[in-house]
């Protein structure tokens, strides 16, 4: 009996001790090529607040890609923790989920954590905050206008029997058909990271009174939803020459988009709807 | 400071946009000036030149409408319907001749243009120089002036054009 089941786990047995082996091929091969560093040096935007007369400038930073995570976030994260306690930056779940690495790298708005540090030594990569937006300190921009606009717009469910009795919240389910659903996917999934409105010359010139794509995005993304009943309303919001007109169809918001989104597409839709509604009303 | 810019944009924007304007405006200077103690080092000369800085929102419908009587949706509608029509009239026009035909090609061109010009302005120079537009409706206005002058007193647009390819 014994000697049966010892024979029936000899292959597996076989099989563990050949994956051991390549297990420990591998790390040696790892080992050897990480004899030679490759440093790779970053240009990081500095700027603090706190010194009277300092001017924005670039510091470089040789950090080595061997000992550093695949992606932009894990090289800034290195080089807070190894080389300069003082870099700032805005990070936190490290997987594109929060949007708060968002800055300029190489030249383009993305999320840190989500941009691949490009494997070329012999080329610096250049890490800026935001475009046109005020720097706070180093990397980390102020998102107040920003924010204050995405307040703007209401982006939370609006119904018209709960505006006038607010005992009837949570007396009835929401339904909405899986038709009605979909129209919301592309929409909901940003994660407001201003990559997009930072992007736009628009936005640059007249973020003061333009709304910007993100936010414009979220305003299509609550008029389009069946269960709100402010479709009205929130078309008459953008009822004048600068919240969405300024929008001139550049697509560099959707070209930026680190989630793949469309902003530009959702606002084309947002000027559909303004043409078509009774803007009497 | 994302957590105090957050707070401050909400704390700030929401009541600030259901308002009366004069408490608005009081309360939204204070904001501002907030902001640039904190953050900018701003020089003393910045001060003076407040007209030409460009003012940070959020701003009501009112103040963002600044005058205009048309909505901007039935504007916008307008300037489209006036752009897809001129590609069918533009050669039509130039094919059929006559004065009706030079009449619908001056309005349509001097209307597109003017718009085309009046948003590069709204964009880039309004904001610095708020009577640019004014000046900008002289000047189209004098435009289709001199074009019905042209049309009335001489051979007409669509003559000039024949006779221009005529060369």
């Amino acid at each position: 009996m014994a000697t049966a089941a010892v024979t029936k786990l000899a292959p597996a047995r076989r099989a563990l001790v050949q994956l051991c082996q390549t297990r420990c091929a591998q790390t040696a091969a790892a080992t050897a090529t990480q004899e030679q560093p490759r440093y790779k040096k970053f240009k990081i935007y500095r700027w603090d607040p706190d010194k009277t007369g300092d001017k924005p400038s670039l510091q470089e930073y040789d950090v080595d890609l061997n000992k550093c995570g695949p992606m932009v976030l894990d090289a800034l994260i290195k080089i807070k923790n190894e080389i300069d306690p003082t870099l700032t930056f805005r990070r936190s779940c490290r997987e594109g989920i929060c949007g708060s690495c968002s800055m300029n790298i190489g030249g383009v708005n993305t999320l840190a954590c989500l941009c691949k540090i490009n494997a070329n030594t012999s080329k610096a990569l250049k890490v800026y905050p935001l475009p046109h937006m005020y720097v706070v300190k180093d990397l980390v921009p102020d998102m107040s206008n920003f924010y204050a606009q995405y307040r703007a717009i209401e982006p939370y469910l609006k119904q018209k029997d709960i505006e006038s009795d607010e005992s009837k919240i949570g007396m009835e389910q929401n339904l909405q058909s899986v038709k009605d659903r979909a129209k919301l996917d592309g929409l909901y999934e940003c994660i407001l990271c201003a990559c997009c409105s930072t992007s736009c010359p628009s936005y640059w010139w007249n973020s003061d009174k333009y709304l910007g794509p993100a936010v414009l995005m979220q305003a299509y993304r609550w008029m389009i939803d069946s269960r709100d009943e402010f479709q009205q309303e929130r078309l008459q919001m953008m009822e004048d020459s600068f919240s969405v007109y300024r929008c001139h169809t550049i697509m560099n918001c959707t070209k930026t988009c680190p989630k793949g989104l469309n902003p530009g597409l959702a606002i084309g839709e947002i000027k559909k709807l303004l043409a078509q509604y009774n803007n009497k009303a | 400071m994302a957590s105090s810019s957050l707070l401050r944009g909400c704390g700030g924007a929401r009541q600030l946009f259901f308002r009366p304007n004069s408490v608005q405006k009081a309360l939204s200077c204070h904001i501002r000036k907030d902001i640039s103690a904190k953050i900018f080092s701003t020089s003393s000369s910045a001060s003076s030149l407040e007209y030409f800085r460009a003012r940070r929102g959020p701003f009501t419908p009112e103040e963002k409408q600044h005058g205009h009587s048309m909505l901007a949706s039935t504007h916008w509608k307008i300037e489209r319907v006036v752009a897809i029509s001129m590609l069918p009239i533009l050669p039509a026009c130039i094919y059929l001749g006559g004065p009706v035909s030079d009449f619908i090609i001056t309005t349509t061109v001097l209307a597109h243009g003017h718009w085309g010009v009046h948003g590069v302005l709204t964009d880039y120079v309004e904001k610095f120089f708020p009577p640019v537009q004014y000046l900008w409706y002289i000047i189209s206005i004098l435009g289709f002036a001199g074009m019905m002058h042209f049309n009335y007193n001489d051979v007409g647009i669509t003559k000039a054009i024949a006779m221009f390819w005529s060369l």
